[in-house]
């Protein structure tokens, strides 16, 4: 029986950190293809370069941790408005191909640029000290790190929540998530909202990629590779559902860290059929509602 | 074999607590000429996709020919006979005519899956195009691609299409809606030239077409149907006046005694 | 700014026109001129013939997929499976790794052809990602990292043998990508093909037709699948070797970068894609093999953001230019 309960708590606390981490990542894209119905598959870019900074920072300044954590994202975030300027501007209104396309593009570019600068291989992450080492919770040892990283999801996802429900910023990106048109006829300045929003999005998923760095490891095709849960977690959510998408995002991390852990050879396997067959049945997400 | 082409019902569809369509009832004879009119907003286009099988109802049954379609696909009702026009013109705007024309008889002609001989060479399927194409009067801008056609040629191209479908149930959904009154005439012509055996629905709100074409019609209202009968007792009832056809009826009413 | 797709042509008149010749003659030139670089041509038609199947099914019928790799390393694992079992006749090699690849085209069409726009390209690409890994556990079958070398095949036709220069696999190459382009030539121009762009542009008409779209999809699907098998086992053949990067999804998605690139949509525009794409990537990879994907991928910006329809687009719109200054002119 300590057994069952031992490892149900493993489960839980992997899974949640990983679910969490995996959220704080897919929040972004949820926000822009909600409210800008862009299809923008280089959304992982951002949390890679932001895992990138962060560690590098780290590796070669000896900056704190938490330093670098927000000089990662002030950096992603600035980024993120010049990309928007150049080239995401003109995906609005484009075809899914074009915006699919281009997105696919920049990945490219992303991984490029990271392989020359960073090497082809998993670029090696030490935790700083005080993230290091376990606690003992009672039925088993827990590792700090991960704690942290729940207590640092959960803390966004307040701020979000707080952002979204209790300030006029949140009230007026809601407006424009479910009716643009008319959010721009009651004077709602949808551009310059667009804008922070990918500001905010690029921000949260290079805070993911920093955070999770230790979790997600670090490497060249990091885009590509987390691509596809990303995408599931926004499309299962219904494409701009933000408190669907941390429901979908935990139970995601639930299950992909039980399937590795009751079935280790194929574990890895469970989450993606899982993912494969729940669009196939409801492409328009789990949520969706009962539309005409 | 039922006596009904096509039959409806207690066709119900619902959105939440919005009732499009409750509990419409609706029986066709074989080549009837049947009129749908009611208010805008009434429901006639939602009945005529229920009918085709685009919409699913939340309750009732659609027959064809006596047989109960109502988990049937569009694609196999049409290919029983059942074929709906488009109110907003639906073709494949970038093909020329005779592309789109190809694509219905082709398809009648179930060359759908023909891998082989180039669909320039089949005689057979064009050969039909062209019989369509003249008898709708389409000849000079059989080249053109369709977006590049005037309003009301694209709507001849529309029912150009159902009737290259050989049809048993043609449903016209607002065939002259948009056409100039000048261009009318065609039209009209086209539609009373209908085989008579075939099963005709028509939706108009063209009261002067709906007199020349139709023998009965049903009066639909907020989803419900209002009335029923042979167009003379439906147009000069009270209760229709009452409801949709206003004071502009009563003069259309005075001119067509003539 | 959208991508321009070759509308219907094909109610005029089927004829092979003399253009069409132009590229075969250069290919044959090619083997003559540049004998150093046949290896390169054979992967240069091999690529070719990759990026036509996916062409067959993203622009002639708009099924956008990412993974169709998986195709292509269905036909090279099993020729390679073939191979090693004892069977070495060259030709029968293709044509059956082409149907085990139709075959699993076959199986998943139904389930994943009722999907559309995104959903379709995650399932494709969750798919092409799962089985890429599956393969690599696979290995009692796949060889995994290892992969299967030393693939040995018979003469072609029993008169023309496999040589270290690579004469043979380059004329073969040529001759299996003609008759592909036959193949989806005829496709594309038949009563099938036109109702293809029918569905591609209105697929609600298409049903309101009595169209049956959804197996007139996985039709396509499956040849599609079954060309993708054809270049995945000439891969194999040429290579002598078989491997997990032949599973691998950037394949799929490189091979979107090429028909785009060039035009979707036009059959021909997937080989002139595919020439322009593998030369860069051997020229890029003397410098530095990592500047490669930077290139493609800024390649990609700009082509979506600049033209419209491609380089064939480009070229299209570049003679309709002159043609009309030459017309003002008379």
């Amino acid at each position: 029986m300590e057994q069952i309960l031992s490892a149900a708590l493993f489960v839980l606390l992997y899974g949640v950190s990983y679910g969490l981490v995996l959220f704080i990542i897919a929040i972004g894209l949820v926000i822009t293809m909600g409210l800008m119905q862009i299809v923008n598959l280089a959304h992982g870019a951002f949390a890679a370069i932001g895992g990138y900074i962060a560690v590098s920072l780290m590796n070669a300044a000896g900056m704190p941790y938490l330093a670098t954590l927000c000089a990662a994202v002030v950096m992603v975030v600035l980024l993120s408005f010049v990309l928007e300027r150049l080239i995401y501007v003109r995906l609005y209104g484009a075809s899914h191909l074009d915006q699919i396309l281009m997105t696919l593009g920049v990945n490219f570019i992303v991984i490029g640029a990271i392989t020359i600068l960073f090497g082809p291989n998993v670029y090696p992450v030490k935790l700083p000290g005080f993230l290091q080492g376990s606690v003992d919770l009672g039925l088993r040892r827990f590792e700090v790190y991960r704690i942290f990283v729940i207590c640092l999801g959960l803390a966004v996802v307040v701020c979000l929540w707080a952002l979204f429900e209790r300030t006029s910023f949140g009230a007026k990106l809601r407006a424009a998530v479910d009716n643009r048109s008319i959010a721009q006829v009651i004077g709602i300045d949808v551009d310059r909202l667009f804008l922070l929003a990918f500001g905010i999005g690029s921000g949260l998923a290079a805070l993911g990629g920093a955070v999770g760095a230790a979790m997600l490891p670090l490497e060249p095709y990091y885009p590509m590779k987390y691509l596809m849960l990303v995408l599931v977690v926004v499309a299962l959510s219904g494409y701009g559902n933000i408190r669907a998408s941390l429901g979908v995002a935990i139970i995601v991390g639930l299950i992909d860290t039980a399937g590795r852990l009751l079935v280790p050879a194929f574990g890895g396997f469970v989450i993606y059929l899982l993912l494969i067959l729940l669009t196939i049945w409801r492409p328009d997400g789990l949520f969706a509602g009962r539309a005409p | 074999m039922s006596e009904y082409t096509l039959e409806a019902r207690g066709l119900r569809k619902s959105f939440g607590a919005l009732s499009v369509t409750d509990n419409v009832h609706l029986r066709l004879k074989k080549g009837a000429r049947h009129a749908l009119i009611g208010p805008n907003g009434a429901g006639k286009t939602t009945l005529v996709g229920l009918l085709s099988g685009v919409i699913r109802p939340s309750s009732g049954q659609v027959f064809l020919g006596g047989r109960d379609v109502t988990r049937d696909q569009p694609a196999v009702r049409t290919r029983m006979g059942l074929v709906r026009t488009f109110q907003l013109t639906n073709l494949f705007s970038d093909m020329t005519v005779i592309e789109n024309l190809y694509l219905a008889v082709g398809q009648k002609l179930s060359t759908g899956f023909d891998m082989f001989r180039p669909a320039g060479r089949r005689t057979n399927v064009l050969d039909e195009v062209h019989a369509v194409i003249d008898r709708m009067g389409l000849a000079e801008c059989a080249q053109k691609k369709v977006s590049e056609l005037a309003y009301g040629h694209q709507r001849l191209v529309e029912i150009a299409m159902a009737l290259a479908l050989e049809p048993r149930v043609l449903l016209l959904d607002e065939p002259a809606a948009g056409i100039p009154t000048s261009e009318l005439a065609v039209l009209v012509d086209v539609i009373e030239a209908l085989d008579p055996g075939i099963t005709v629905l028509i939706i108009e709100h063209d009261m002067a077409l709906v007199r020349r074409v139709a023998r009965e019609a049903t009066v639909l209202v907020a989803g419900r149907v209002l009335l029923e009968g042979p167009i003379g007792a439906v147009m000069a009832s009270e209760e229709v006046h009452r409801v949709y056809l206003g004071r502009a009826a009563k003069r259309s009413e005075s001119c067509g005694a003539n | 700014m959208t991508l321009a797709i070759e509308s219907s042509k094909a109610l005029v008149q089927y004829r092979f026109s003399t253009y069409e010749l132009i590229p075969f003659a250069v290919a044959i030139a090619f083997y003559f001129v540049l004998p150093d670089y046949l290896p390169l041509g054979t992967a240069i038609c091999v690529t070719a013939i990759f990026a036509l199947s996916l062409d067959l099914v993203i622009g002639y019928a708009g099924i956008v997929t990412l993974g169709h790799s998986v195709f292509f390393g269905i036909g090279a694992y099993s020729a390679a499976l073939l191979s090693r079992s004892g069977w070495g006749e060259p030709v029968s090699t293709v044509i059956a790794a082409a149907a085990v690849a139709a075959f699993f085209a076959l199986l998943s069409g139904p389930l994943l052809l009722r999907l559309r726009g995104l959903p379709l390209i995650m399932v494709t690409l969750g798919v092409a990602s799962v089985v890429s890994e599956a393969a690599n556990k696979l290995s009692w079958l796949t060889g995994g990292n290892d992969g299967l070398p030393g693939l040995i095949f018979d003469p072609v036709f029993k008169m023309f043998a496999w040589s270290i220069d690579g004469k043979t696999a380059y004329l073969y190459a040529l001759a299996w990508l003609f008759v592909v382009l036959i193949v989806a030539r005829t496709v594309v121009s038949s009563s099938f093909g036109v109702a293809l762009q029918g569905i591609r542009q209105n697929e609600l008409r298409m049903r309101l037709i009595g169209a049956p779209v959804l197996s007139q999809l996985v039709a396509v699907y499956a040849l599609s699948a079954g060309v993708a098998g054809v270049a995945g086992a000439l891969y194999a053949q040429s290579n002598g070797f078989v491997g997990l990067e032949a599973l691998s999804v950037d394949q799929g998605v490189f091979a979107l970068a090429m028909i785009v690139l060039s035009g979707i949509g036009r059959l021909y525009g997937a080989i002139v894609g595919a020439v322009v794409y593998m030369v860069v990537q051997y020229t890029a990879q003397q410098w530095d093999p990592y500047y490669w994907m930077l290139a493609i991928g800024v390649m990609l910006v700009l082509v979506v953001r600049f033209s419209k329809g491609g380089i064939l687009g480009a070229l299209d719109a570049l003679s309709a230019g002159l043609k009309r200054r030459m017309e003002t002119r008379l």
